[in-house]
């Protein structure tokens, strides 16, 4: 995998998907250096399929699966994957719109998916189309909002419990 | 003659109150129950060094023969009407402790969005033992502590109105 640089990867994807909106950014500023892949949402999942089924890269190791809330316009999908056979990690990140955040489920693809995507639905509040169980995971089922989200208000009050303490100073 | 001398070696006088009461001091049964890291301090406790066994305090794994509950640990809002509902399954009379801060006030999670902001807002309690975790040593003078407000109390007396 060690001829296999950011260019081929990009290429390889670009020929079996023509229509996806692929991008391979350099290293961010803050410093961290995990390849990162950059597809449009509507693509995401069919090129996961690549990514994993391809013997040049074969992604079969879904690490982490997460979602950045980044206001005021949009939701990050970024998951992590790892080969085995070749020792590499891909970061896959998804830009989605922050008002109406849909995302193909990538439980079909890699079955680890499934509890790490209801735990998005649940805090974040992104919806992975496609999945075949997205209940919360976490929060109580009845709960409101979701709780990750960088403009959530802790509510006072949770089934008729007060859930406030007056600070001292 | 004083009367005490006339009666055989094996009788003792005392009042009822303080007989019952040293009876339930001494046999105070907690649940079986934790919720996060206090929960190890809490076994730290009944195990053989601090050993709450020598104060009568044993665990029942249930709430229907249990007199004490130790709420050890954070409560979240998706526990707390289930800590509820064990204490509603107690019989009375019914103790509780509440062991650490986040169950004192939520502690270090009180500002997180799941987190009860102290088991008192649901449930009466006797006594808080402060700490994050307490040492078991604390968690036994808390037991030490709730006995003597147990050794205080008064069910035969009808209050003078």
């Amino acid at each position: 995998m060690d001829d296999f640089g950011n260019d081929a990867l990009l290429t390889l994807l670009s020929e079996r998907h023509p229509t996806a909106t692929l991008t391979v950014p350099g290293p961010r500023p803050t410093g961290h250096q995990d390849r990162t892949l950059e597809v449009d949402a509507p693509h995401l999942r069919e090129v996961c399929v690549t990514l994993r089924d391809e013997p040049r890269l074969s992604y079969d190791y879904l690490m982490s699966l997460t979602a950045v809330d980044r206001p005021p316009d949009s939701i990050e999908v970024v998951a992590h994957v790892f080969s085995y056979s070749h020792r590499s990690m891909l970061a896959i990140r998804t830009n989605l719109p922050r008002n109406a955040p849909k995302v193909p489920s990538l439980s079909p693809v890699w079955p680890a998916a499934g509890w790490h995507e209801r735990e998005q639905f649940d805090l974040v509040g992104v919806l992975f189309e496609g999945h075949p169980d997205l209940r919360r995971i976490m929060m109580p089922d009845d709960w409101e909002g979701h709780p990750l989200r960088k403009d959530y208000v802790k509510p006072d009050r949770y089934h008729g419990i007060d859930n406030t303490r007056p600070k001292n100073g | 003659m004083n009367l005490k001398d006339t009666l055989p070696p094996n009788v003792v006088f005392t009042n009822a109150d303080a007989l019952i009461n040293w009876g339930r001091t001494n046999s105070l049964w907690y649940l079986l129950f934790g919720l996060a890291c206090c929960a190890i301090e809490l076994m730290q406790a009944g195990g053989p060094r601090a050993d709450l066994d020598r104060f009568g305090a044993v665990f029942r794994a249930t709430p229907r023969q249990s007199d004490l509950l130790i709420v050890a640990g954070t409560v979240t809002l998706k526990m707390a009407e289930r800590v509820r509902l064990l204490y509603d399954q107690m019989a009375e009379p019914k103790y509780v402790i509440s062991m650490g801060s986040c169950s004192n006030c939520g502690g270090l999670f009180d500002l997180s969005y799941s987190t009860l902001a102290g088991i008192d807002k649901l449930l009466p309690v006797d006594v808080y033992v402060p700490g994050c975790p307490p040492r078991p040593e604390a968690l036994t003078e808390g037991l030490l502590v709730l006995q003597e407000k147990i050794r205080r109390e008064r069910y035969l007396v009808r209050k003078a109105a």
